[in-house]
């Protein structure tokens, strides 16, 4: 099976759909297809081990990946609340897969960490799509109640 | 002196005289207080019958306690055919007006005069003035169900697009709405607790007075009883005015729901949905939401967009229960040789197959100190060797045709027969100094 490192599409303009209807509903769109989450993680895991990127910065990945989860798993009881509940039950769900798919794109990523393809090739790919790696908005993160 | 005696004789004269005139009114009243009871007493029994004569006998010897009652058995047809012309004669009769058009006579006439004719637009006796003329006089004798009628006619009528002086007329609801809650009508502690909201959204006060009331109404059974619930959930939900409890906020809107109340039930819905004290119940938010939408048509559309988001949000989830990873331990050690320039299907330009060259059984093959080139290919879980030799694999591990098994784990690999490969780019090591070394399209074991 071979896994493309460039993030499902629905990243792309990922910015313009935050701005136009919040992170709520992109993060609901964007992780609709659990193989794209799928993908999402093994990026992650893929990056662990390039040159540029810190532990930190992966730590901070992670952290991010788990908050949009937080986010996709948020129900509001009225559009026009402020305040959203979390569903942990689909939550821990979500994060198993991903949390299952960077495991094991770590250990691909540890496999090829010396290769000159992933040096040079995978990582400035991967790292160039900030969608994956920039989490939601610390407002919307706000709007969030963890039981 | 002379003066103070005469002052003395005058007073005692009108003693003498009023207290015989009291208590022959006292025992009048007394009497049509019993006649009353009784009436009302043979008509909750069923005793229709008996009613209706003692009602007529009354009526005949002009006392308007039995002209009330016959006004109102021909409202409600017991024992007489149900006819609303003779109930509103009678009832207009009993109710007995002055020249002013002021009831001086039974009180109880008077107020289901007004209420059952009066205030009805759709009858002809519809006269609005008359209505608050004869509610107004019930009012002030400490008549409980008028005083609170008046209030809420008042209430609305001051909502009339058309009316001409609405605060006056909201300022005579409130009086009339705060007596009728003195004189213990529960339904206008839920009306108050309504209009003092209305002035705390509108910025003109900055704490509700009637919390104490509206958990009243919440409380005595009433018929505003769940509407009341429902807004007492509201008020803990968003913690304006009282701390927030997200505990008593579902508790309350369980006992609208079950008084009845679809906006409560909708509420109970969404909230079951959203999962706010615990994880969504899917099966409760569909059985109350479901009710709420056949309960009013107004909430039907928000109850059916509920119920769509409820089947998409369960859908999700089941989906996610039932998802099985795709991403493999032994698939991605196949796409890492992909990664890492080793030969593969897309190299050869087979689409389809997931292939890749596969160097661990390269040393079982290496033989008579010759270099043997093995290629492998994969087609689903199975593995073939250009030597002959088959693989499959399950999980992480890999199983030969010859009986021995490799586990990969990362970028190592342990056979069965104790030798352990490591995978460093694009060589192999064998702990049995087997060394492979994939170039191009051939893989070299040394």
């Amino acid at each position: 099976m071979f896994i493309a490192l460039i993030p499902a599409k629905v990243f792309s303009d990922e910015k313009q759909l935050i701005e136009k209807f919040g992170s709520f509903f992109f993060a609901k769109i964007a992780y609709s297809d659990l193989k794209d989450l799928e993908t999402v993680g093994y990026t992650i895991g893929m990056v662990k081990y390039c040159p540029t990127v810190s532990s930190t910065d992966y730590g901070t990945f992670i952290e991010n990946i788990h908050n949009w989860l937080k986010v996709t798993a948020t129900v509001f009881e009225n559009p026009k609340d402020y305040e959203g509940f979390l569903n942990k039950r689909y939550y821990f769900k979500l994060k198993s897969i991903v949390d299952n798919s960077i495991s094991v794109g770590e250990g691909d990523g540890y496999i090829l960490r010396r290769s000159w393809d992933y040096k040079n090739k995978k990582c400035p790919n991967a790292l160039s799509t900030p969608s994956i790696f920039s989490g939601p908005r610390a407002s919307d993160l706000r709007r969030i109640i963890e039981r | 002196m002379r003066n103070s005696l005469f002052s003395l004789i005058l007073s005692l004269f009108f003693v003498a005289i009023a207290l015989p005139v009291q208590a022959t009114a006292n025992a009048v009243q007394k009497n049509i207080e019993l006649k009353h009871n009784e009436i009302e007493t043979d008509l909750k029994n069923g005793e229709n019958e008996s009613a209706y004569y003692k009602s007529l006998a009354l009526h005949q010897s002009k006392n308007l306690v039995g002209t009330f009652w016959l006004g109102w058995m021909y409202h409600e047809g017991l024992f007489v055919q149900k006819d609303l012309e003779k109930a509103a004669q009678y009832l207009f009769k009993a109710a007995k007006i002055d020249e002013n058009y002021i009831p001086t006579g039974n009180v109880e006439a008077a107020y289901y005069y007004a209420a059952l004719f009066a205030l009805d637009q759709k009858s002809k006796y519809y006269n609005m003035a008359l209505a608050l003329k004869f509610l107004v006089a019930c009012q002030e004798i400490g008549h409980k169900e008028a005083t609170y009628l008046l209030g809420r006619t008042s209430l609305r009528l001051s909502l009339n697009e058309n009316a001409k002086d609405p605060d006056f007329l909201r300022e005579k609801a409130v009086e009339s709405l705060r007596k009728a809650s003195a004189l213990g009508k529960v339904e206008a502690n839920y009306f108050l607790y309504k209009l003092e909201l209305e002035e705390a959204e509108k910025g003109s006060i900055s704490s509700l007075t009637t919390i104490g009331k509206l958990t009243e109404a919440v409380n005595k059974k009433n018929e505003f009883q769940g509407f009341a619930a429902n807004d007492m959930a509201l008020l803990y939900k968003n913690g304006r005015y009282v701390s927030r409890d997200l505990k008593k906020y579902i508790s309350l809107l369980k006992k609208s729901a079950n008084l009845g109340y679809g906006l409560g039930a909708l509420n109970l819905g969404k909230a079951y949905l959203a999962g706010v004290l615990a994880d969504p119940d899917y099966e409760a938010a569909r059985f109350y939401l479901e009710f709420a939408s056949k309960y009013d048509e107004k909430l039907k559309r928000a109850a059916e967009h509920s119920l769509e988001v409820l089947q998409h949000q369960e859908n999700m989830e089941k989906l996610a229960r039932s998802f099985q990873p795709t991403l493999e331990q032994i698939d991605n050690f196949l796409t890492a040789q992909n990664f890492s320039n080793l030969r593969s299907s897309r190299d050869s330009g087979a689409s389809k197959s997931n292939a890749g060259v596969l160097s661990i059984d390269s040393a079982s093959s290496y033989q008579n100190g010759y270099p043997r080139i093995v290629r492998f290919t994969r087609t689903g879980d199975e593995i073939r060797g250009s030597d002959g030799s088959r693989f499959r694999l399950r999980n992480n591990t890999l199983r030969s045709s010859k009986g021995s098994r490799y586990t990969i784990n990362g970028n190592r690999i342990r056979g069965s027969n104790g030798v352990t490969y490591k995978i460093r780019g694009n060589t192999i090591r064998g702990s049995d100094g087997t060394r492979c070394r994939t170039s191009g399209r051939t893989t070299r074991c040394y």
